[in-house]
């Protein structure tokens, strides 16, 4: 699960939209006391107790608290992501309590995220370029490394985020020039926490495989069913590929 | 060969059966027919081998570019499901 607020939720709190509308809020909650008090709550449960109709939303906007400061937040579950939407002082009878003001965004249409808060949750061009130039020297070279020593497991973490194990079989065939490869890889899940951004899954998958497999290895020869070759087989939850070349 | 059950939220565990009904398998079937059809579908294996050819001749922008219209898809998608809750819509 992760916390992000919107740029107008940033904007209610007086922080700068450059500095901070790329990051989870995780990153930066000593940058407001209601950073904090959201990720601390909503990390315990990604909903609150009480919440607000929204006047043209249908979706459940939970009311946080601080002092006299109230926000309201959403449970985005097709994202994985809880949003602080809004932002500020509650004055029960005016016109410019918080509520007031955010159900008046709502009617307005400007209190939901929008397409430029998603793109924040994305990675940029530059993110994806410098991903694709790791992947490209990192993936291949540990496959390398696992051809140097047929049947031990080599690891490697790929874009300082990716742990991956790899080992590579090779069958000689009885009275045959040829002998078939056959490589296994492992990806540790979930992803080690890091520097790097990442595309999400299955994407990042994708381009570790597409760095790593031969063109000569259709995508439809790729093996996800097997167990990996070592003692006590796949970890939990790792996701391992197998693919034969000859 | 036996799995691990799978949680779902209620909703789509729902939706889940109700598909298996219409489609005269259980849900673990129905996973499988799933998973088989993304597996062997045009979009997978052509994403796949065109990243592949791109990662073989060094043609990386292209898998950069890629991944970034990806992204820039999602975030449209996702913001036109949060504009479809609207009621007036």
């Amino acid at each position: 699960m992760q916390f992000w607020l919107t740029r107008r939720a940033l904007d209610d709190l007086g922080l700068s939209i450059q500095d901070y509308a790329s990051r989870p809020a995780s990153d930066y909650t000593d940058a407001h006391d209601v950073v904090r008090v959201f990720v601390e709550r909503r990390r315990q449960s990604p909903v609150g107790q009480e919440w607000t109709n929204l006047p043209v939303t249908a979706a459940r906007a939970y009311n946080l608290h601080f002092g006299r400061l109230r926000a309201l937040t959403w449970h985005d579950e097709d994202a994985g992501v809880v949003w602080l939407l809004g932002v500020g002082w509650h004055e029960s009878g005016s016109l410019d309590d918080v509520y007031e003001v955010l159900k008046a965004r709502d009617q307005a249409g400007n209190l939901m995220p929008d397409e430029q808060d998603y793109l924040d949750l994305e990675m940029s061009f530059e993110e994806a370029q410098s991903f694709v130039v790791r992947v490209s020297q990192e993936a291949p070279a540990l496959v390398e490394q696992a051809r140097w020593t047929p049947g031990t497991e080599v690891r490697g973490v790929i874009a300082g985020r990716l742990g991956v194990g790899v080992v590579v079989e090779v069958v000689v065939i009885p009275g045959e020039d040829e002998s078939l490869e056959e490589i296994w890889v492992g990806f540790e899940m979930p992803p080690l926490e890091g520097a790097t951004e990442l595309p999400p899954q299955p994407e990042w998958i994708m381009a570790v495989l597409a760095a790593m497999v031969p063109v000569s290895v259709s995508g439809e020869a790729l093996d996800f069913s097997g167990s990996f070759p070592r003692v006590g087989g796949s970890k939990l939850n790792e996701i391992v590929i197998c693919w034969r070349s000859f | 060969m036996a799995t691990n059950p799978v949680r779902v939220p209620e909703a789509v565990h729902n939706e889940v059966h109700t598909a298996a009904r219409l489609f005269g398998c259980n849900a673990a079937e129905l996973l499988e027919r799933a998973w088989e059809s993304f597996r062997q579908s045009p979009a997978f294996i052509a994403e796949f081998e065109l990243a592949q050819k791109e990662f073989s001749v060094g043609d990386l922008d292209h898998v950069a570019s890629r991944l970034y219209k990806q992204s820039a898809d999602r975030a449209r998608s996702r913001a036109t499901a949060v504009k479809a809750l609207r009621r007036e819509t």
